[in-house]
């Protein structure tokens, strides 16, 4: 007995010897399969539940979820978050499973993006630290949504590498509901489904291997758009017990949003005596709708103090004005009112910005996740953003381009599509001149910036001092061989017109001779130097907007040269881009000109090799030289 | 029984009535507080600003500062500080940062503490019109264990309104724990304000005041011009207040720092159990008694002076026989001493520490000190401490405390060896180069020993040469790809940021456990095969892997490319032995950058292997204030370029330049020698402090070399 047990004994004890082997040999195989990577996620569960809950007299869902994650080098920090609202869901418990080391920690933290902090949403932040590779934690946690309304997509896909991923639904028959599956048709998964006829619950399972992972990338462009995903809709729950409607359809979700809207208690009265400074009876509509519309953009701050209802109900336009800041609602709702006194058309617009991949077809909160205002006037829809800066009247920002945008219309609502733009109306342009002295090059260069690009350029300088915005732009536009002297720039608060920028500046270095030629450096400002795509990554990779940069570069040619040698020409147009540039010689100058062109704002995944093949050509001009020789 | 609670209910009476008495700021209710700071309700009249300053983002119009030091009862002794600001908002940037306000308050040790603090926030609109906010509505309170958070928006702010706040707190403390300080500190503490007089902004009005009562010496001192050069009396005979006006931005940093160059305030208050006299009081109206307390001083070296611990000195002696090392000169001695101590103190056990990923080891310098002068006294060698603080923090005469001093051992050979000691690193002879050049103040015993006699001095500079960096690199060029093979090496001031970069406890634990003849824990071979062993020897393979990672990240930096493949690189020294002063690497990688193809021929951008310079720009060349450099330095480098058959190589005319005045010299050379290109530079700066008016000598230096970095030469296809 003793032998057997001694036996046994030992045997356990090389089981988790052979454990703690076999994590250091896979750490060593993950680390090379995924060496960006720090960790590697062996395996994460998520069950959920849709249940009545008696004590609550409410339908609720329970998300419990456990992770396990090995480590792929030693000495790694890495950091999972929980996200919560605190009026419509809330961490019951986030705790370590394994054993852990003092350096772990979990504790809460207000989220914020963009430096702006959101008042009613939370972090569970749990902290890990691991001192080897090999090393293995695990952590559990487990969330409860108050308000089926407010259940979460559920991703299978990780922001790390992952081994397994599985999702278990239990829903209670009493509801009716529907699961939409997002993006499965790229991945394989493995779906399983039965109903438990003794607990009259309906169970799905859905299980992925190797899911698909999105580490800190800020140029994709929404997770929904390619990862796949669940979206849970609930429609009804009926019992004995308990009946509770949802959103059947999208006019069961605009009435609740018109709820929240209705229950608002603005006082126009507070706004009135505003209004009288800043119209004049002489302004035309357009003038007066620009100066409401502007005047929102310059003086409402954008501050996430976000309360009620999970940010879905507005502020009180009246309110926002008094304070001078609110979030996306408040605006939109201060900007709805300024016009309704002024005796326009403008309501209140729910919109997904393009982070976001649904449309109103699914009734569902995800599916908006922004406030503006429409203005209806002469047969116009004009989509007004009082939490852009600079946005001039009849642009609108790429985030909401093409995007759905569900509009107040009383008892029912109007779904129409934002207009898109093309890339030449977010133009940069730049014209410079250059002339050849000693080993020098003196130019002049005129900047022009339209849509998109105006809005940043003019976002910029507004975040810097009063004192210290010609210096910014200098540092801006300045290198290791460029000095710029004599800067001006248009009026930033212009909002309709071309913000310019015009500038002298020296080059030094640029100009160099070997015996009797000369070797010219012609290229300032290299365009998408830094721009090559990880193709290892499965996602169409985000520029932001649509751009268009066009440049046009004169180098008088000094009497005595002739010109030698020009680098080739180069030209790539696909559905994504368009890049061309070509020299001249024209009237004893050389002219230089580049246009780089991204009429959708992204590079697809069918189409990265041949942009970084682009781009490496484009680097190459860059570096290159004219030559010119004595004659 | 009666006479017993009477007794009680006398000591209750009693020791309640200096509170009554005592009423002052910390007994202040926010509204009080107010009526102190806001009473003054116009708006601001513009004109009166300097014009150059209506450019600005916001300019402080009224700016005070009121400290309160008084005893709130027979045990205690309460600090309360009141900020009030009031602030013109010219722009939307100034209207964004002055619109959300974070607070924390903490209660914090294990002493009871009463802490409180509130603040207040009014705006007042270019019509007159004065908005206050209400800070219980607005400010959004979050708990923690031992941490309140506060955040607020103000609303309704634009530009042209004025800002006007302030901020109370008020600490309270029991007197006997200040005496245990005291005690156990030499000095004692209570107000200690480094008031950096300018702030982000220009400053319109700024007030200072002080108050405390007969129990408090003050000494305050204006530094570096400080405006507050006079202190009148404000109501009552305690109460200190000194104004100025127009105090200018505080502007960025550039090479300088802000004790050194800006004006400031020094504020410190003795607690005095006895009354202080009329004279005494008086004086602090003025100018501060306290430059050096030459008592506080020699007290603090009563304690240290003389201390010496003897533990290690036997086992040392014993290391000296066995490695036949008796006959070394005194000096040598003493430096083998310093390295022994050092391993045994900490490196010894860094192989255990990292095991266990526990902290490193650590003794304080002055322990190590006190090792040190046992071995110095039992050799009769003579020393000194030197007392001197950071550049940083101004010079040793701005001190308040000893907290603020470093103490430096000198031994008094006929050139000057000097100990400070601040980790596994550490080198003998080697101080920090933030008390580089700075005065202190010499400490030596009286011919009696009685006393201290107490000195200037100076603690020198070192020199370039000492703080050497040498880089040799052997180019080839191949296929539009260069290949380097490169040898550097590091030593002085310039070797600590390489040592934490790249040297592992892996690299020389084991061997100093060898040469020392202690416990070789965590040596692989010395450890069975098992669990530990394949752990430590994992953990071993992992610092390989991330040196290289680091060293490639290092070159990419260096040389200023993107993409550089890292083919090998070996640690040749290590600088962790007297013999041993550098850091040293060979390498070998490949990078296709710095290369450019321009029809048959190509630049080669050689200039960039030149080192990483810094290039001083037209409008930087004209400064406000003195400039701090790290420390002396040199840089040179030895580039051969392998000129590839059928090619030739032009524009090496244009590699050689010379400057060189008092401050350095920068000069490069270019031949060409057996069909390679020869490019030798050699980068010096001979000080760590420039005079303003003489910045320009030192730009032309790093332009030059700057210059140089730029330079490329032509592979003309023959």
């Amino acid at each position: 007995m003793l032998k057997a047990k001694l036996l046994f004994f030992s045997l356990t004890i090389l089981a988790n010897f052979c454990v703690a082997q076999k994590d250091t040999q896979k750490a060593l195989e993950m680390g090379k399969k995924y060496p960006k990577s720090d960790v590697y996620i062996t395996q994460n569960n998520i069950d959920f539940y849709l249940e009545y809950n008696k004590p609550d007299k409410t339908v609720i869902a329970i998300q419990k979820e456990k992770t396990s994650l090995i480590s792929l080098n030693s000495n790694v920090s890495h950091i999972f978050t929980k996200n919560y609202h605190i009026n419509s869901s809330y961490i019951e418990y986030a705790r370590f499973e394994s054993e852990s080391n003092y350096n772990c920690k979990i504790y809460n933290l207000d989220y914020s993006s963009n430096n702006i902090f959101h008042h009613d949403e939370k972090l569970k932040v749990i902290e890990l630290f691991f001192k080897q590779r090999g090393d293995y934690l695990s952590f559990v946690s487990k969330k409860r949504f108050l308000d089926l309304k407010y259940i979460e997509p559920i991703y299978l896909a990780n922001l790390r590498p992952t081994e397994e991923k599985t999702i278990k639904l239990s829903i209670e028959n009493e509801l009716e509901f529907e699961i939409l599956e997002l993006n499965f048709e790229n991945f394989d998964i493995e779906k399983k489904y039965e109903f438990d006829e003794k607990k009259n619950l309906h169970k799905y399972e859905f299980k992925i291997k190797n899911p698909p992972y999105i580490a800190d990338i800020d140029d994709v462009r929404g997770t929904s758009f390619h990862l796949p995903h669940i979206l849970i809709l609930p429609k009804s729950y009926k019992s004995k017990k308990h009946n509770q409607e949802y959103f059947k359809d999208t006019k069961d979700l605009y009435k609740w949003y018109s709820s929240l809207v209705d229950s608002v208690k603005d006082d126009d009265d507070q706004l009135k005596p505003f209004l009288k400074t800043l119209i004049s009876d002489n302004d035309t509509d357009i003038e007066k709708i620009k100066k409401i519309y502007y005047w929102v953009q310059q003086n409402i701050r954008y501050i996430a103090f976000e309360d009620g209802i999970a940010g879905f109900k507005p502020e009180a336009a009246h309110n926002v004005f008094n304070k001078k800041y609110g979030d996306c609602k408040g605006v939109a709702n201060l900007t709805k009112h300024l016009l309704n006194l002024e005796g326009f058309d403008a309501r209140l617009t729910w919109i997904g910005t393009n982070s976001r991949a649904y449309d109103y077809s699914i009734p569902s909160l995800y599916v908006d996740n922004h406030m503006i205002c429409a203005l209806f006037y002469k047969d116009k829809i004009y989509y007004l953003d009082g939490t852009e800066r600079f946005m001039p009247l009849g642009h609108n920002a790429e985030r909401i381009q093409n995007k759905e945008a569900l509009i107040e219309d009383g008892e029912n609502f109007i779904i129409k599509k934002v207009p898109t733009q093309k890339a030449n109306e977010n133009a940069r342009t730049r014209t410079t001149n250059m002339v050849i002295e000693g080993n020098t090059m003196l130019g002049k260069s005129i900047m022009n910036y339209a849509g998109e690009s105006r809005s940043n350029i003019k976002a910029y300088l507004n975040s810097i001092e009063n004192d210290k915005k010609a210096k910014a732009l200098r540092d801006y536009y300045d290198s290791d061989n460029i000095e710029i002297k004599n800067i001006n720039y248009s009026k930033i608060q212009n909002f309709d017109s071309l913000f310019s920028i015009n500038f002298d500046f020296v080059s030094t270095n640029s100009a160099i001779s070997f015996d009797d030629e000369l070797y010219l450096k012609f290229e300032n400002y290299p365009d998408f130097k830094h721009s090559e795509i990880d193709t290892s990554f499965l996602f169409d990779y985000d520029l932001h907007y649509k751009k268009e940069i066009r440049s046009r570069t004169s180098i008088d040619i000094p009497s005595n040269y002739t010109v030698t040698f020009l680098p080739e020409s180069i030209k790539y147009v696909n559905s994504d881009f368009i890049l061309e540039i070509n020299f001249e010689i024209i009237n004893n100058q050389i002219i230089y000109n580049k246009t780089i062109n991204i009429p959708n704002g992204l590079i697809h995944q069918t189409n990265k090799e041949e942009w970084n093949k682009a781009l490496k050509e484009l680097i190459e001009v860059y570096n290159s030289n004219i030559i010119l020789k004595k004659s | 029984m009666k006479t017993l609670f009477k007794k009680f209910l006398t000591i209750i009476i009693l020791s309640s009535i200096p509170s009554l008495l005592f009423s002052q700021m910390w007994d202040y209710e926010q509204k009080d507080i107010e009526k102190i700071v806001w009473n003054d309700d116009s708006y601001v009249d513009l004109e009166i600003l300097k014009p150059e300053w209506k450019e600005k983002s916001a300019v402080i119009l009224d700016y005070e500062l009121i400290h309160e030091l008084k005893e709130t009862s027979p045990t205690g002794i309460g600090h309360s500080k009141l900020k009030h600001y009031k602030v013109v908002l010219l722009d939307q940037v100034a209207v964004d940062n002055f619109s959300e306000f974070y607070f924390s308050k903490e209660r914090t040790g294990i002493y009871k503490m009463y802490y409180k603090n509130f603040v207040g926030f009014r705006i007042i609109k270019p019509n007159g019109k004065i908005e206050i906010i209400d800070t219980e509505k607005e400010m959004i309170v979050e708990k923690d264990n031992y941490e309140v958070k506060q955040k607020i928006a103000i609303p309704n702010l634009q530009i042209g309104d004025v800002l006007d706040y302030y901020l109370f707190n008020y600490a309270y403390d029991y007197q006997n724990q200040i005496k245990q300080w005291e005690k156990s500190h030499g000095d004692y503490l209570f107000i200690f304000d480094r008031f950096l007089v300018p702030d982000k902004y220009p400053i319109s009005k700024i007030k200072y005041e002080i108050i405390t009562d007969k129990h408090w010496k003050l000494s305050i001192k204006p530094i570096n011009d400080c405006p507050f050069r006079e202190f009148k009396e404000g109501e009552g005979e305690y109460h200190f207040i000194s104004e100025s006006e127009n105090v200018e931005a505080l502007g960025d940093l550039e090479w300088d720092f802000y004790y050194k160059t800006r004006p400031w305030l020094k504020v410190y208050a003795d607690w005095e159990p006895r009354h202080i006299s009329k004279q005494e009081k008086e004086g602090a109206k003025t100018f501060s008694r306290r430059e050096i307390d030459e008592k506080v001083l020699k007290d603090y070296m009563k304690k240290y002076y003389d201390a010496d611990v003897s533990s290690l000195f036997g086992s040392f002696q014993k290391y000296l026989k066995k490695n036949n090392l008796t006959n070394l000169s005194k000096e040598r001695k003493v430096e083998e001493y310093f390295y022994f101590l050092r391993h045994h103190f900490v490196n010894m056990h860094l192989m255990y520490d990292k095991y266990n990923n526990a902290k490193e080891r650590e003794i304080s310098h002055f322990s190590f000190c006190q090792h040190f002068i046992f071995a110095l006294k039992k050799m009769d060698i003579k020393y000194d401490y030197l007392l001197t603080t950071p550049r940083i923090l101004g010079d040793i005469s701005d001190i308040l405390s000893m907290g603020e001093v470093v103490p430096i051992l000198k031994i008094n050979f006929k050139t000057p060896s000097f100990i400070y000691f601040d980790g596994k690193f550490s080198r003998y002879d080697i101080l920090p180069k933030a008390i580089e050049g700075v005065n202190c103040i010499r400490v030596k015993k009286s011919p009696d020993k009685r006393d201290f006699i107490l000195s200037d001095y100076k603690i020198p500079t070192s020199n370039p040469e000492k703080n050497a960096f040498k880089a040799n690199i052997d180019v080839k060029f191949s296929d539009n790809i260069l290949t380097m093979n490169g040898k550097l090496s590091v030593k002085g001031q310039a070797l600590p940021s390489y040592q934490n970069y790249f040297v592992s406890v892996f690299d020389f634990v084991i061997e100093e456990n060898i040469k020392y003849n202690t416990k070789r824990w965590g040596d692989p071979s010395e450890l069975k095969n098992g669990k530990m062993k394949d752990k430590i020897l994992q953990m071993d393979q992992d610092q390989k892997d991330e040196f290289k990672e680091d060293f490639k990240e290092y070159l990419t930096v260096r040389l200023g490319v993107k993409e550089l493949e890292l083919n090998e690189v070996k640690k040749i020294e290590l600088g962790m032995t007297a013999k041993d002063e550098s850091f040293s690497a060979e390498y070998n990688c490949t990078t296709e950058e710095l290369i450019n193809k321009v029809g048959n021929n190509y630049i080669i951008k050689i200039g960039e292997l030149t080192g990483d310079h810094f290039q001083v720009k037209e409008d930087e060349l004209k400064r406000e204030y003195d400039v701090y450099i790290p420390y002396p330095k040199m840089q040179s480098y030895e580039i051969t370029l392998a000129i590839p058959e059928n090619f030739e190589l032009k524009g090496i005319e244009n590699l050689t330049t010379s400057i060189e005045n008092e401050y350095g010299s920068y000069k490069s050379t270019a031949t060409i020698q057996d069909g390679r290109l020869v490019l030798k530079t050699n980068y010096k700066i001979n000080v760590n402090f420039v005079e303003l008016e003489n910045w320009p000598k030192v730009a032309e230096i790093l332009n030059t070399a700057f210059e140089l970095q730029k330079k490329e030469v032509l592979l003309k296809k023959l």
